[in-house]
């Protein structure tokens, strides 16, 4: 079967790091693709959201405990995160358990116009 | 014997009673912890507990065709995690958001089961439009079977 896939244009970009092994629980490096997982704003964790991160546009991954990364981010319902969206708001990484952290630095307005490789790893 | 004959008239009804009280909290008590417990086994699986719990996910063409060929979940390397909706609905939608938002599809929704006790509560969140979502472990997904539902149009 052929996955009908379209690049993106983000919606925000972030700087992103993951939890070194222990705080996190540990965890491997996340490759160069694009990684879909859901995020958190603010202290709660009963309301997430969809989200990739474009690490397949950077061509490199994210490696814990390493330093933060500048990442472009697309989110499954922007709408939904409209009042997050802005520079300067921090959300948590959520794979069953916090994994990272990442802090908006830039946002994007606007929707789908580039290619990218894609793997559903949600 | 006149004593012990008095002694039981006095007693017999307040046994009664006690074990009526007593057979009462128990049960109280095991709804509010969360359910019938394995003490009363008939009742476990109608609660959920001891049972199993029905899983969805929207798939694309890669994943499916590595399901078709395990008939197991797995992920690739350096993904500890897979998401699971906790209804078909709830599947089906986020493939369309999915589809809307990262241009993906087209997706098929998968059935899977689990005993519904390695299912904590820190596996469970809402995500997006209120769909109930369970994340599972990368070790639980080899005990999975998969159940294909149908394809949507991607």
């Amino acid at each position: 079967m052929m996955n009908h896939k379209i690049g993106l244009k983000a919606d925000a970009v972030a700087r992103v790091r993951l939890f070194p092994v222990g705080k996190g629980r540990g965890r491997p490096a996340i490759p160069p693709i694009r990684y879909k997982c859901v995020v958190f704003f603010d202290d709660q964790r009963d309301q997430g959201y969809d989200c990739a991160l474009l690490l397949d546009e950077r061509g490199f991954g994210l490696e814990p405990g390493g330093s933060s990364q500048e990442i472009s981010i697309k989110f499954l319902n922007a709408d939904l995160v409209q009042n997050w969206l802005r520079p300067g708001v921090r959300f948590a990484l959520w794979e069953g358990h916090d994994i990272g952290e990442a802090e908006i630095i830039s946002v994007e307005p606007g929707r789908n116009s580039a290619t990218g490789k894609d793997t559903n790893t949600r | 014997m006149k004593l012990i004959a008095n002694i039981g008239r006095w007693a017999l009804p307040r046994l009664w009673v006690f074990l009526a009280a007593w057979t009462l909290v128990s049960l109280v008590s095991s709804v509010f912890s969360g359910g019938f417990g394995t003490n009363y086994g008939a009742f476990a699986v109608a609660a959920g507990r001891g049972g199993t719990t029905r899983l969805y996910r929207a798939v694309l063409g890669d994943e499916l065709s590595d399901i078709a060929e395990r008939q197991a979940f797995r992920n690739p390397s350096g993904i500890e995690s897979k998401y699971f909706s906790t209804s078909a609905e709830g599947a089906a939608s986020y493939a369309r958001q999915a589809a809307h938002a990262f241009g993906e599809g087209p997706f098929t929704i998968i059935e899977t089961s689990i005993a519904s006790n390695l299912i904590t509560r820190q596996m469970r969140v809402t995500v997006d439009r209120g769909v109930s979502t369970v994340v599972l472990p990368t070790r639980l997904l080899p005990s999975l079977g998969a159940r294909t539902l149908g394809r949507l149009r991607g």
